[in-house]
């Protein structure tokens, strides 16, 4: 039973009703006055109280879209998660041998349901994927979009940029595209002629198979090399199963909100040779540690290293172009904001900021954001091949 | 009254509490059989458990700074916001300029013979010194479009290179660029270690961006050679191990398995604990023992090579004909 399906939803009402009758039903038998009675009154009272607690929980989960799954939930690691034995040498090493290695399955194709037709040309295409990274050995679950001139035939020399697009976390992957409206966002954007296309990788802050565990994307010490999933396997797998997807740091991109937002700053950052630019909404700035990462960082100094406010103020500011958005009112990282921009005024890193009057750590905020930011990083990127004129 | 403050909370939260006790103390009361007392439960009840949801919700919302005022909640906050841009951030510029000593105006002719330089790391915030050789006929009209393989020699640990003429015979004998690293002050690690030298960002990303802006240099990885000896064997060894996409080969001689552990954070056997093998070769020498447990042989698609006696020029051989190979898998 699925933890977001309308199954799981639909049993725990019935159950809460249930309880609820049930003590609507004893209430005259535990109405004595005596301990008994009382203890009675407190346990159904109680199993009924549980019960509505739970399916808040449970609703709330589906709307606002943490956990999409009981292994996400739970912290179980899927089975892909041995270490790769399934990965057989490096992109570069299956070409050094003369193999070429598939590190992305296709496990569905959907058109996109808007208004005039989900044909691909039209609306674009999005592909449900499974990545295997070559070099850390992790795997993940991502949506991967292809705007409408991927299959229009005057593109079909131009070379894609792309961005890998990440939930929070706790996020639901499918929330990308069903509650935050990446593709639809871009497409608009596309159509009114503010976007560029660009190829969209949509996935999360911990890969599917590292299992229900926040690790702020980081290179975790004898643990999962998140970092290095998303800056080195990620790419590699999408440039080589989309040949027009464009290589090279000026065409790749990173966006996400609050823990998608720390590791597109953090990545980009420790990166900056593979990737141009990164959009943070509603990011944190300190590399947290609580109890959904649990030790992380091991040390105090590794911890540094992976604190995008540390590197600002202890290395050289790479060269890179980020946009760091928050809100006036509302949100605690306002002053992080600020003074990101500050300590690199005038540095080779390029701070844009996008500040709401108001806003909150929700998706109102983020939905209001993603078209204006959408804007900037698809502008920001840049194709080695010209734009064609249609 | 703040939608996430403690006041708002507090009030919710004794609000639950004096009903669920309300409940249970009112419950003899409302225990009759008429319509009044049944209408008296459910409403008690249905007042109870809503009080609950909504104390949940509020404090969840609370804790997560979801929405942090009524208007968010109800959608009538103000929508404004300010986007300032400060456009791209033309790496490229950055990425000559990095490399003082070579200019890119130069005509091919010139590039074509060897010169110093040298890097200010533009992340790493390390600077060294260069002794680059080009094959002797990099700048001939036939090569124009050839993009040559490189080996990284590096003497930043201070040891003892070769002569000049045994590196342009390295670099014309296997159609590679030489480049001879030397450091300022210190030695520069294989590995980016924290709160200290960031040697990974130098290797892999300053010293490679910086030669490529300049120079028709092989972006392929496998292509990628780097040697030393002692502790910049070892820094050899973690570079490729920890970062297969940007060296592929990496040559240690000397004493190299005897260095500061943190030169190889967060430790090699470590590390690979954690990942499949990487498509890397390495060549070392084993005498002075104490070598890694997981690059005591090969394994997946870890291709390792020992020679006892191991030299400078030997490793810068053994890399030219590695290069050699994959030139030739690839045909």
């Amino acid at each position: 039973m699925n933890l977001t399906g309308s199954l799981f939803l639909a049993l725990l009402a019935v159950l809460t009703v249930a309880a609820f009758t049930g003590v609507i039903l004893l209430w005259r038998r535990l109405s004595k006055r005596d301990w008994h009675a009382v203890l009675g009154r407190i346990g159904v009272l109680g199993g009924a109280q549980l019960m509505v607690v739970v399916l808040v929980a449970a609703l709330a989960n589906d709307y606002f879209g943490f956990y999409g799954s009981w292994h996400e939930l739970f912290g179980v690691a899927s089975a892909s998660n041995e270490t790769g034995q399934n990965v057989i040498g490096s992109p570069a090493g299956a070409r050094v041998a003369g193999r070429r290695h598939q590190f992305v399955t296709v496990e569905q194709v959907s058109g996109l349901n808007v208004p005039g037709g989900s044909a691909p040309a039209v609306t674009g295409q999005t592909q449900d994927v499974a990545i295997q990274g070559a070099i850390t050995g992790l795997s993940t679950q991502a949506i991967v979009y292809l705007p409408p001139q991927y299959f229009q035939p005057a593109y079909a020399h131009y070379r894609f940029p792309a961005a890998i697009i990440s939930t929070g976390y706790p996020g639901d992957l499918g929330a990308l595209e069903n509650r935050l409206k990446y593709p639809y966002r871009l497409l608009t954007g596309i159509k009114g002629r503010t976007d560029k296309p660009i190829v969209l990788v949509m996935t999360q802050p911990s890969p599917t198979s590292v299992g229900g565990i926040d690790t702020e994307c980081t290179n975790v010490p004898g643990g999962p090399q998140v970092a290095t999933f998303w800056a080195q396997d990620i790419p590699t797998a999408i440039e080589q199963a989309y040949p027009r997807v464009a290589a090279g740091p000026k065409a790749w991109g990173l966006m996400g909100d609050s823990t998608g937002g720390d590791c597109a700053l953090k990545v980009s950052m420790m990166n900056s040779d593979r990737f141009a630019a990164a959009v943070s909404l509603s990011g944190d700035y300190n590399a947290a540690e609580d109890l959904t990462t649990g030790n992380l960082y091991k040390t105090g100094q590794f911890r540094d290293e992976n604190d995008p406010m540390w590197r600002v103020r202890h290395l050289p500011k790479p060269p890179i172009a980020v946009l760091l958005a928050s809100s006036l009112s509302g949100e605690n990282d306002l002053p992080e904001v600020i003074e990101f921009a500050r300590l690199t005024k005038g540095t080779p890193l390029r701070t844009s900021t996008l500040l709401r009057n108001e806003g909150g750590h929700n998706f109102a905020t983020w939905n209001a954001e993603i078209a204006p930011a959408l804007q900037w990083l698809t502008n920001t990127l840049a194709s080695p091949t010209p734009l064609p004129q249609v | 009254m703040r939608i996430d403050g403690k006041a708002f909370l507090l009030l919710l939260g004794a609000g639950t509490l004096a009903l669920g006790v309300a409940t249970v103390w009112l419950w003899p009361k409302l225990a009759g059989s008429g319509a009044k007392a049944l209408t008296g439960r459910i409403s008690l009840l249905l007042g109870t458990q809503l009080s609950l949801a909504a104390t949940f919700l509020f404090a969840v919302n609370a804790w997560g700074g979801f929405y942090t005022s009524w208007g968010q909640l109800f959608g009538t906050a103000s929508a404004k916001y300010t986007l300032v841009d400060q456009g791209t951030a033309n790496a490229d510029r950055y990425d000559v300029q990095a490399l003082d000593g070579v200019s890119r105006s130069s005509r091919p002719s010139h590039l074509g013979r060897s010169l110093g330089a040298s890097l200010s790391g533009l992340r790493s915030g390390l600077t060294a010194g260069l002794q680059i050789y080009p094959p002797s006929d990099y700048a001939a009209r036939r090569e124009e479009h050839h993009r040559f393989p490189v080996e990284v020699v590096d003497l930043t640990g201070g040891a003892t290179g070769l002569s000049a003429p045994e590196y342009q015979q390295i670099a014309n004998t296997y159609q590679v660029m030489v480049v001879v690293v030397t450091g300022d002050t210190q030695e520069i690690p294989g590995v980016d270690v924290p709160d200290s030298e960031q040697g990974q960002l130098f290797w892999a990303q300053d010293l490679q961006t910086a030669l490529s802006a300049h120079y028709r240099i092989d972006p392929y990885a496998p292509d990628w050679g780097i040697a030393g000896v002692g502790q910049d064997g070892t820094a050899a060894v973690n570079l490729a191990v920890q970062d297969p996409s940007h060296y592929g080969l990496a040559a240690a001689a000397g004493d190299w398995t005897h260095t500061d552990p943190l030169q190889s954070w967060p430790g090699v056997d470590k590390y690979l604990a954690s990942v499949p093998m990487p498509g890397i070769s390495l060549l070392y020498d084993p005498t002075p023992g104490d070598v890694p447990q997981k690059l005591r042989a090969s394994s997946g698609a870890l291709r390792i090579t020992q020679q006892r006696g191991l030299t400078l020029l030997g490793e810068l051989r053994w890399l030219g004909k590695s290069i050699d190979a994959n030139a030739d898998a690839r045909a």
